[in-house]
């Protein structure tokens, strides 16, 4: 008996992992076939690429300082100019998407995991353990991100790993609470009551089960937090608490930039002009995976 | 409704206690002894340890915590470490340039995402919802401090109409004041207002295809009372919610925008803070802001409760 459970459990699994693949690729293809699904798609994998490439791609060192070339205009060496050191302002910027990436993205794979486990055993379990984490991420969600950050640069010091921290936590609340959500409702249908009858334990029932039918709105939510984190880390860096020089951060690039507006404008207009294309990016994907997700959904 | 109402206090004071709890720790977790600052680099022994008697560090942590909080609730944040004021009269100090700011990117905001967002409804689909939409999809792809720079370079450096930074006081000089005001109220504005049109825009058109417009407008009325006394008044609700959530952002917005334009506002003060580890500054400011934060938000809660029934009586469904 426990054998031929066993071997019909291993078939529904083969089962259930070849539909999971093509909700991914179904999905992607959604996304992308929308004009502005394409066009945010394309954008952040032009800066991906971009940040990935950069020791190639950029024609300088983006810490070297060419004595003599403080602050020139752009011009065929220096495609951006330069700035107050005489670093070419181009090389810096490629670079300056390794931080705005990497930030972004462990913050949200920390804020991710911390808030759907934890939004997972709230949801399946309720009771006081619910109430205490979500209490928790209540009060999380009390401070305002730029608040979080100013916080965790108090108390750790600012640096770029430190800001990543502190959008990771901040990130957190959102995470939990869409995926409680989903599991309040996903937790009383019968393919749950199914899986309990065959003798599935709750650990299995809630990963197994539960969890790939509540991917679809935490994926919007990934593209949410990703933009959200790219932009406070440039925020925070743009007011000193957050990557600190040499580092070659959007934010901490406007930041100086701010001093040299009269001599040098292309330096405050650049690293910000990346900065846009790469929120442009992200938010175009959010936009596109909501209405590809649900059609249902209003479109704000 | 005086159940809802109790129901929602409740549901924020364990909230504000835990904030209060994080900001308290962030105190005594920093590195650093708080007596030092206080007795100075070259205190001797007894001279720390009497300063630290002043200061109640000697007590255990709970102490310590309840009589942070006690004197907290009526304003005594302490003494700044490094200018060695009391934090309350710093706050006082920066709090009205910083409300000035928010004040007038509310004002703005609204009247721009309501005008867009209600232009956006009545015209769906049309050339001007699309650009209106597009305008708002880039506005809200645009960080406010690289949007601040950029309307420096171009009213101030180029064309020069406006100063590029500083503040005056408007009971000194109102032209000049709002002189000054103008770029910083614009660029903390920009977001807001396109994520109110986004909001009026949507509520409006649910509202819109709703029997009761139609029945006003089989009666006869002018499509400017349908539009203004039987759709706006109801689309207005659910925009209430998303002005109250949007609080946040103008806080965190205004902290940035204040280091773009050297507003000196509770921002610069908070920045200065961190940047000089002077916690007893951070701490103070942060707990006047969280609290803010969540008053604004429960106020909000509660007003959606009266304008909406069926949020009043718990009728959410799910959560």
């Amino acid at each position: 008996m426990a054998a031929t459970l066993g071997s019909k459990t291993q078939t529904l699994k083969a089962r259930r992992t070849q539909s999971t693949d093509s909700f991914w690729l179904a999905a992607a293809k959604r996304v992308v076939r929308q004009p502005l699904g394409l066009f945010g798609v394309s954008l952040t994998l032009m800066v991906t690429l971009v940040a990935l490439l950069a020791p190639y791609l950029a024609p300088h060192d983006p810490f070297f300082q060419y004595q003599g070339q403080e602050l020139v205009a752009p011009n065929s060496v220096y495609p951006l100019g330069t700035d107050e050191m005489g670093r070419d302002l181009l090389s810096r910027v490629m670079f300056g998407a390794r931080i705005s990436l990497s930030v972004g993205g462990a913050s949200v794979v920390m804020g991710g995991l911390v808030g759907v486990l934890s939004g997972l055993l709230s949801g399946y379990w309720e009771g006081w353990v619910d109430a205490v984490t979500m209490r928790l991420w209540d009060s999380v969600l009390a401070f305002p991100p730029v608040l979080v950050g100013i916080a965790v640069a108090a108390l750790l010091g600012p640096s770029t790993t430190n800001v990543a921290i502190a959008l990771g936590i901040a990130s957190i609340p959102q995470f939990a609470r869409l995926t409680r959500a989903s599991v309040l409702v996903e937790k009383h249908k019968e393919y749950v009551t199914a899986a309990r009858c065959l003798g599935a334990s709750n650990p299995r029932i809630v990963l197994r089960h539960i969890f790939p039918n509540t991917v679809s709105p935490l994926l919007v939510q990934l593209a949410v937090a990703m933009a959200f984190a790219v932009l406070l880390e440039a925020g925070l860096s743009f007011l000193g608490i957050g990557s600190q020089p040499p580092e070659a951060s959007w934010g901490t690039m406007l930041s100086t930039a701010r001093r040299f507006l009269v001599e040098a404008p292309w330096y405050g207009v650049f690293p910000g002009l990346a900065l846009v294309v790469l929120l442009l990016g992200l938010n175009f994907v959010a936009d596109a995976a909501r209405t590809a997700l649900d059609p249902h959904r209003r479109q704000y | 409704m005086t159940a809802f109402v109790a129901r929602r206090l409740l549901q924020t004071i364990p909230v504000l206690l835990l904030s209060s709890v994080a900001i308290f720790l962030l105190l005594r977790l920093a590195p650093g002894d708080p007596a030092q600052y206080i007795a100075g680099p070259d205190a001797s022994a007894e001279g720390l340890a009497a300063a630290r008697r002043e200061m109640g560090l000697d007590q255990p942590w709970p102490i310590q915590y309840a009589v942070w909080l006690t004197h907290a609730v009526r304003g005594d944040f302490g003494i700044a470490f490094v200018t060695r004021y009391p934090v309350w009269d710093l706050v006082l100090q920066v709090l009205p340039a910083t409300i000035e700011l928010a004040l007038a990117a509310l004002i703005l905001s609204t009247a721009l995402g309501f005008v867009l967002g209600v232009v956006g409804a009545l015209r769906e689909g049309q050339f001007v919802d699309l650009a209106v939409g597009v305008l708002n999809a880039i506005a809200l792809g645009v960080p406010n401090f690289w949007l601040g720079l950029i309307l420096i370079i171009v009213f101030a450096l180029v064309l020069r109409w406006l100063p590029p930074s500083g503040h005056v006081d408007f009971v000194r000089d109102p032209g000049q004041s709002l002189r000054y005001l103008t770029l910083p109220a614009i660029t903390l504005a920009v977001q807001l207002s396109a994520v109110l049109a986004r909001f009026v825009r949507a509520s409006l058109l649910d509202v819109l295809h709703e029997d009761y417009v139609r029945t006003a407008r089989a009666k006869g009325l002018p499509e400017r009372s349908v539009i203004v006394r039987h759709a706006l008044r109801n689309a207005l609700i659910p925009v209430v919610t998303v002005m109250g959530l949007q609080f946040g952002r103008l806080l965190g917005g205004a902290v940035i925008v204040e280091a773009v334009f050297g507003w000196p506002g509770i921002g610069s003060l908070v920045i200065t803070g961190v940047v000089a580890r002077d916690y007893t500054v951070v701490q103070g400011v942060l707990t006047l802001l969280v609290t803010t934060f969540v008053l604004i938000n429960l106020l909000t809660d509660l007003l959606y409760g009266v304008l909406d029934p069926a949020v009043r009586l718990g009728q959410k469904g799910g959560a």
